[in-house]
């Protein structure tokens, strides 16, 4: 299919991890624990009971290895790795986990000894991170108000700029950001906000939806600023919506319970999965639910956004999808850029014309 | 002709020109002070001389001559003298003028005859001193010399020595001749070693180089078995006199580069600045690519070279530094293997380029300070990236602002509309601005410079509304600037209101309707001396310059007094200001009066030329200079009329100064006229002039001494 040997590499949080906590800590970490890794019997450090999205992606995009943490020592990096950590945030100092800057640092540490500047150059950069930091806002100051709201979402979200164009200037030239999910929706914020199986907490929603607004736009200045030699190209992946979407029509996805978790307890079984001392219910078919965790989803969601971040059509990924990123000319600027989704631009790029492979 | 030398104490010296007859002769003899003949004859083809010791005497001339038809000529000359012979200078021909030899006799003068040619030679004699071949005196030569030394300072930057050295002692010899002795001392060099202090850590070594003063010698003769006591001069040249460095320690101090240095190639921007006044850096994923710096020496602007890299991908930072009222005091920074981040500190901000926070686990972290000094250059060393970077320190007091150079604040309002620029100026005078109906249309600026008015041209284009005015008076001056800026529907964004307030407190405005954004251009401790901006059929936008209010003060209301001129209101004003003193006065006059006048001042020393006032006719212009600065006007009188109807005109003016009184220029006529104040004098002049000069005043100042 003509997909040239890219590399992927991964940042962010929990979601991405794909097993480095586990080097930052003597403590025994849950995730490396049964039922984790459930539905292939191998619990390796994933929030997941199998595999994770890039994971799938990493098939899709016809890399033979899998995406190793790149923490762990004597792993593979030969074709990515993943930089991300679970804590890990944006602002402040994470304990026994990494910000985003600092796993561009680790990047940058391992660039020269792994990496030619090519390769970085065509490797897709994928990053979800910023729930921690909302999370923690919303922890810690319960009332904020509106503007006190808004200011921490702008120093957020300066920040992720900062660290982007600072992947960029180490050499990286394709991105994919993906949006927030409604934070507020997570089956461990319904349980500790005690919401009920009905609603969302809608204050974190709030601030995950005013997060997302400000990427595509941030995302289309550094592309447009960027200068002509050294293209920045990327793509913004609506998980907020892809989420939503799973969470009110589940029927349509074959999803039968995706306001509890399948593994945990509590009132919506979100907490404490994979913890010792812990009397974790735990589902029997975790592919009929779109959470594994309180937090993190299952194996067969992940899969779903895989081929969604993959393949899926501008009103999930734009302005292009990943397979589309993969094959652009990393010394071409794009020519596209993000649009704000409203119903009327959706329906008119529905039709993405003729393709020929 | 004939002429006789005389006798002296010996001959010291002969010239002769010749060919194949003796053309001329020309005589040194020695005494108190070396007499030189003139010319005996003219000068011929070929030249010769011979100068004798001190102690050689000419005993005998010999010389041959013969008889032309036209002249007798001395054909060949030669000297004989109590140790070797000099010539025959000529050709020998004719016949021989033996001149005796008379033992224990010199020749100690010549006397003959000559014309084109030496025609005729004769000698006078006079004894030889045999007793007093004396002791030469021994001079005393004392020399101060005054060095300039240039230190270098140790690892600290260059100090310079100034050094007073001591001349050698000159020691003179004197050959007493008979009663006289004379003496040459020749000076002792002195050498110095002078010490620069350097500032900081470092010391200066300074080594000066005097040249020595000028030793005189007196050396007492020695005691003549002949006659008397010879008496020596000696004349000694100081010596080399050598300087004291004391090493002013301008040497900056300069702390070592920090950082990783391997991988990158040094450089270093020196420390020969007043200030840093930009910074620029990059930075990069693997860390800081480049920094570059602009320093001021003089209130003049030197761009920096870039150290490290510029690369495609890149995060560039640019940071002003307000000097001289702000400056870098420190300087932070972490690195690993290259710069990962620096705070550059000033005494009020700190500016920060940091790509990762300092990690304890892999950083090292630095910084560069000195207590009470400031930077004022950089060093390091710099590859693909920012190695390592140190920096030159000065004491902060050293700064102490040379003129100040006034702050520009960028202007507020659109980007459209031509750049305009007026400068800064010591201050501003008088404000113009017109309205028109978006907002400001127009504004118009008088500064003043010294004593100078600058007019400023007009910016924007004036509607018929006009301009409304706003004149300081002299102790005063503009402390703000507040303004509105908009928008407008259909055109572009122009200044709407301008409001200026002063150090008496006063408020002129608002010019204009209050609306749109805000914007103000205040410092506390200093004043608007210029603006700019942009300007097209509106004021788009405006700036300011600010300098501190201190620096140029202010003329006191007192100091100079304008008083009201005399004559008609016809013509147009002119004003000169008042300045330190007058130095010429150029007055031109026309068929029926003055027609034109100029004046030279000065001012603090320098010479101002000011303007011609009138119109100059064919008559020129009649000068009066004075003896400045001793010379000083202290009155001026003078006369105008109107002749024939027309608009009366001054015709005569007169200068009194503190010696003295010129002439009229001018035929006095009508109305009298008089400018005289007590105990002040004449410092500048102002009137009104046409074609003709209408009117004429003065300003005065205290006589100051």
């Amino acid at each position: 299919q003509n997909i040239p040997a890219v590399g992927l590499f991964t940042f962010g949080d929990s979601n991405f991890d794909a097993g480095n906590k586990q080097t930052l800590t003597k403590t025994l970490l849950p995730q490396t624990f049964w039922p984790y890794g459930k539905s292939r019997d191998d619990p390796n450090g994933k929030f997941s009971d199998g595999l994770i999205a890039p994971d799938f992606l990493a098939k899709f995009m016809r890399i033979p290895i899998v995406i190793p943490p790149a923490l762990q020592p004597n792993v593979n990096v030969s074709r990515g790795a993943s930089f991300a950590v679970a804590d890990a945030t944006l602002l402040g100092a994470p304990v026994e986990s990494l910000t985003l800057n600092q796993q561009v640092r680790k990047f940058n540490q391992m660039k020269a000894a792994n990496w030619n500047d090519d390769f970085v150059k065509k490797s897709v950069f994928m990053i979800y991170i910023g729930a921690n930091d909302y999370l923690n806002f919303t922890k810690n100051n319960p009332n904020a108000d509106a503007s006190t709201q808004q200011a921490f979402v702008t120093s957020v979200t300066n920040k992720l700029k900062n660290d982007i164009s600072l992947l960029y200037s180490s050499g990286a030239s394709k991105f994919v950001i993906q949006t927030l999910a409604p934070l507020g929706c997570l089956p461990i914020v319904r349980q500790e906000f005690n919401t009920g199986m009905d609603q969302c907490y809608e204050k974190l929603n709030d601030l995950a939806k005013q997060h997302n607004e400000k990427i595509g736009p941030m995302l289309n200045e550094l592309a447009r600023t960027a200068p002509a030699s050294a293209p920045f190209q990327f793509t913004v992946f609506d998980f907020y919506n892809a989420i939503l979407t799973r969470t009110q029509r589940n029927q349509n996805f074959r999803f039968f319970v995706t306001n509890a978790s399948c593994c945990g307890v509590g009132t919506h079984d979100a907490y404490g999965c994979g913890f010792p001392n812990v009397h974790s219910r735990l589902c029997e078919y975790q592919r009929s639910y779109l959470f594994f965790d309180g937090r993190h989803n299952t194996e067969k969601a992940q899969e779903m956004f895989g081929h969604l971040l993959f393949g899926a059509d501008t009103n999930v990924i734009q302005p292009m999808n990943i397979r589309e990123l993969v094959v652009y000319p990393a010394d071409e600027p794009m020519r596209e850029s993000w649009v704000p989704p409203t119903s009327a631009t959706v329906q008119l790029r529905e039709s993405r014309g003729y393709e020929y492979y | 002709m004939s002429w006789d030398d005389g006798s002296h104490a010996k001959v010291k010296k002969v010239q002769l020109t010749f060919d194949e007859i003796i053309y001329s002769i020309q005589v040194t003899y020695d005494g108190a002070t070396a007499l030189q003949s003139q010319l005996r004859g003219s000068v011929g083809p070929k030249s010769a001389e011979f100068t004798l010791a001190p102690d050689e005497y000419i005993t005998a001339l010999s010389a041959y001559g013969k008889s032309l038809s036209t002249q007798e000529v001395i054909t060949a000359l030669t000297f004989t003298t109590n140790k070797t012979s000099y010539g025959p200078y000529g050709t020998k021909s004719g016949f021989q003028i033996s001149a005796p030899e008379a033992t224990g006799k010199q020749i100690s003068g010549f006397l003959g005859t000559s014309g084109n040619v030496l025609n005729t030679i004769d000698v006078h004699y006079s004894p030889i001193p045999t007793g007093g071949t004396g002791t030469g005196g021994t001079g005393t030569g004392t020399g101060t010399g005054t060095g300039t030394g240039t230190g270098t300072g140790t690892g600290t930057g260059t100090g310079t020595g100034t050094g007073t050295g001591t001349g050698g002692t000159g020691t003179g010899t004197g050959t007493g001749t008979g009663g006289t002795g004379t003496g040459t001392g020749t000076g002792g060099t002195g050498t110095g070693t002078g010490t620069g202090t350097g500032t900081g850590t470092g010391t200066g070594t300074g080594t000066g180089t005097g040249t020595g003063g000028t030793g005189t010698g007196t050396g007492t003769g020695g005691t003549g078995t002949g006659t008397g006591t010879g008496t020596g001069t000696g004349t000694g040249t100081g010596g080399t006199g050598t300087g004291t460095g004391t090493g002013t320690g301008s040497g900056a101090q300069k702390l070592e580069a920090q950082g990783n240095s391997t991988g990158g190639t040094s450089w270093d921007d020196g420390s020969d600045y007043d200030g840093v006044t930009k910074i620029y850096a990059s930075y990069g994923g693997e860390g800081i690519q480049y920094v570059k710096f602009d320093y001021v020496k003089g209130g003049v602007t030197k761009q920096g070279v870039l150290h490290g890299k510029q690369q495609s991908r890149q995060n560039p930072r640019e940071f002003v530094i307000n000097h001289p009222d702000e400056y870098l005091v420190s300087v932070e920074g972490w690195y690993e293997t290259v710069m990962l981040g620096i705070q550059f500190k000033t005494n009020l901000n700190t500016y920060e380029v940091s790509i990762y926070p300092f990690e304890p686990s892999t950083d090292t972290k630095f910084t560069l300070q000195v207590q009470d000094k400031k930077i004022i250059g950089f060093h390091g060393f710099a590859g693909n990236h920012v190695n390592s970077i140190g920096a030159y320190f000065v004491p902060k007091s050293s700064t102490t602002p040379v003129p100040s150079t006034p702050l520009k604040l960028t202007a507020e309002g659109g980007e459209t509309g031509a750049v305009w620029d007026d400068g800064s100026h010591d201050d501003v005078k008088k404000v113009y601005v017109g309205q028109g109906q978006d907002g400001v249309a127009a504004v118009k600026f008088e500064y003043k410079n010294g004593s100078q008015v600058v007019f400023g041209d007009e910016r924007g284009t004036r509607t018929l509304l006009g301009f409304e005015e706003f004149e300081l008076e002299s102790d005063e001056y503009i402390t703000s600037v507040e303004g509105y800026y908009e928008k407008n529907f259909g055109v572009d964004t122009v200044v709407t209101t301008l409001i200026f307030k002063t150090s008496k407190n006063k408020t002129a405005g608002p010019f204009g309707i209050v609306s749109g954004t805000k914007f103000e251009f205040k410092k506390e401790g200093y004043k608007i001396t210029g603006f700019h901006g942009r300007a097209g059929e509106y004021v788009n936008a405006i700036g300011a310059y600010l300098a501190p209010s201190g620096t140029t003060p202010l003329t006191p209301a007192t100091q100079s007094q304008k008083l009201e001129g005399a004559g008609s209101e016809a013509g147009t004003l002119w004003d000169d200001g008042a300045f330190d003193g007058v130095r010429k006065v150029s007055v031109g006059q026309a068929q029926d009066g003055i027609g034109a006048v100029s004046f030279v001042y000065d001012k603090a020393g320098q010479v101002v030329e000011g303007k011609e006032h009138g119109k100059p006719t064919l008559l020129g212009f009649e000068e009066f200079e004075l003896d400045y600065p001793s010379e000083y006007i202290t009155a001026v009188d003078g006369t105008y009329d109107a002749i024939f109807g027309n608009e009366p005109i001054v015709n005569m003016l007169r200068f009194t100064t503190n010696k003295r009184v010129s002439i009229p220029f001018g035929i006095g006529a009508g109305t009298a006229f008089e400018f005289k104040k007590d105990g002040q004098k004449i410092v500048g002049f102002h009137g009104r002039a046409g074609d003709l000069l209408h009117k004429f005043g003065v300003h005065v100042a205290p006589i100051t001494k």
